[in-house]
């Protein structure tokens, strides 16, 4: 694989924290929480998530796009159309074949299959919607992009759990280096917070009960476990000798692997081959966005492999954990923190974490120095770890 | 009669995000308004719930034939 410089040059992102970069930031910076009731049904498990709020999908696609496609779809059209505007990225004859979309779901469309469902068990199956099969399905989100803005390069849609985007982002960033596309669109998107989603999503037996507001405290042993959320998230990748512009930050390093029995030894080969990769040490790491999520079985393995890798630092390892403040995003989690990198990169700044005292010392939420490179992981629990190097651009 | 059931129709075509003045009887469905043929479907389906009526909707046709059809299916 060659080795080129990948820029990140556009950013957008739906999200419970906020519908635009400046709001979403400000809301995680002021530690401000994102979730509340769900209110779906009395009898549903899950009664707190993190919804989007003020959106209005009509402001970035058009009614006729609405109304055959699930609210999944809507965050990421929507999260594309900004974070393409930021890139001045557009779509032309000379380019379509040149750009490629790699995008994450895990769950597809519970709105239209709720609607699907009432429509045939309520009416009969020639009342179904027309749109049932294609609105439901995960690869939505890709297609509808490739319609509308007549993108035809090479592209794929992933559907890996907490890992789907970050799958995305690795992928595609493979299409880069091969050559196989010049411009990357990557995002994710999910929109679980159903009464049949919710259901489904418990099954998994790490998502919080809790009856109200509860705090997800990621990586504390008494945490409540996962606090489901939605939204949207999706950034534009170029090779430095194809970008428009500067860019925001550089993509430096990535790494997957897959470890079922010993996670932590997968988690920390997973961290150090992307450090490795972007020719950099485990001291040159300034921030570390873990995948995190609250949920202590998945934590205490993410703990113990970041302890293992980072126990020799001089220093304390500066840490943040944005889904503590707007949850968990499933399809979209992994992008969403790599835009958290990017703007902790562009203000160099970090939210604080209450529980900080409560973690492992190893770990600080005060920034010691200026950030240059974050560390970003994206894990599931069945041992699929991906590792990403968001850095500063050189010169 | 004919009045109710052209605003019906209309009505059920802004609903799939058309605009209302590009509407018109002699529209075309197909050629003049657009509509793809799962939006037809959903336009068969808002007539048989609404109307009892199975109106075998041709792209081809204009506005005035669809409203033409769900009278002469009420007779």
């Amino acid at each position: 694989m060659k080795n080129k410089k990948l820029i990140v040059t556009g950013r957008g992102l739906i999200n419970p924290a906020g519908n635009s970069l400046n709001d979403f930031w400000n809301h995680i910076l002021s530690e401000k929480i994102c979730y509340g009731k769900l209110n779906i049904k009395d009898d549903t498990p899950i009664k707190v998530g993190a919804r989007v709020k003020d959106f209005n999908p009509v402001s970035y696609i058009s009614k006729r796009i609405e109304v055959k496609t699930d609210t999944f779809t809507h965050y990421f059209l929507a999260s594309l159309s900004i974070a393409m505007k930021e890139a001045g990225l557009t779509i032309h004859n000379e380019n379509e074949d040149e750009v490629g979309i790699f995008y994450g779901n895990n769950s597809g469309g519970w709105r239209i299959c709720e609607k699907g469902f009432d429509e045939l068990f309520t009416q009969s199956y020639a009342m179904v919607n027309p749109w049932q099969a294609t609105a439901w399905f995960p690869t939505a989100g890709e297609g509808y992009a490739s319609i509308i803005h007549g993108i035809k390069g090479y592209s794929k849609t992933f559907v890996a759990d907490r890992v789907s985007s970050a799958a995305a982002v690795y992928h595609g960033i493979a299409s880069l280096q091969n050559s196989r596309n010049k411009k990357i669109l990557v995002g994710g998107s999910e929109a679980p917070l159903t009464g049949l989603g919710t259901i489904c999503y418990n099954e998994n037996g790490s998502i919080s009960n809790a009856i109200s507001e509860e705090l997800c405290k990621p990586f504390v042993s008494d945490s409540p476990g996962i606090v489901l959320s939605e939204g949207g998230a999706a950034i534009v990748i170029e090779t430095s000798d194809n970008a428009n512009s500067l860019g925001i930050a550089q993509i430096k390093g990535y790494a997957t692997n897959y470890y079922a029995t010993n996670q932590v030894e997968g988690v920390v080969a997973c961290m150090n081959r992307a450090i490795w990769s972007a020719d950099l040490e485990t001291a040159d790491i300034d921030l570390i966005i873990p995948e995190g999520n609250g949920d202590w079985e998945s934590d205490r393995i993410e703990i113990e492999a970041m302890r293992a890798l980072f126990i020799h630092r001089p220093d304390k390892l500066p840490i943040a954990f944005p889904k503590c403040y707007f949850g968990h995003q499933y399809g979209a989690a992994a992008v969403s923190d790599v835009i958290c990198a990017c703007m902790a990169l562009e203000y160099n700044a970090i939210p604080q974490y209450r529980f900080i005292d409560e973690i492992d010392e190893l770990f600080t939420d005060k920034l010691t120095s200026k950030i240059n490179n974050v560390l970003v992981n994206s894990r599931t629990s069945a041992g699929v770890n991906y590792s990403f190097i968001i850095s500063r651009i050189e010169n | 009669m004919y009045e109710e059931i052209f605003n019906y129709i209309k009505e059920k075509i802004c609903e799939l995000g058309f605009e209302e003045n590009e509407i018109t009887e002699n529209s075309g469905i197909r050629s003049d308004l657009g509509l793809d043929s799962s939006e037809v479907v959903e336009v068969s389906l808002k007539i048989k719930k609404d109307y009892m009526l199975d109106i075998d909707l041709k792209e081809d046709m204009q506005i005035k034939d669809v409203v033409n059809k769900i009278l002469e299916g009420k007779q």
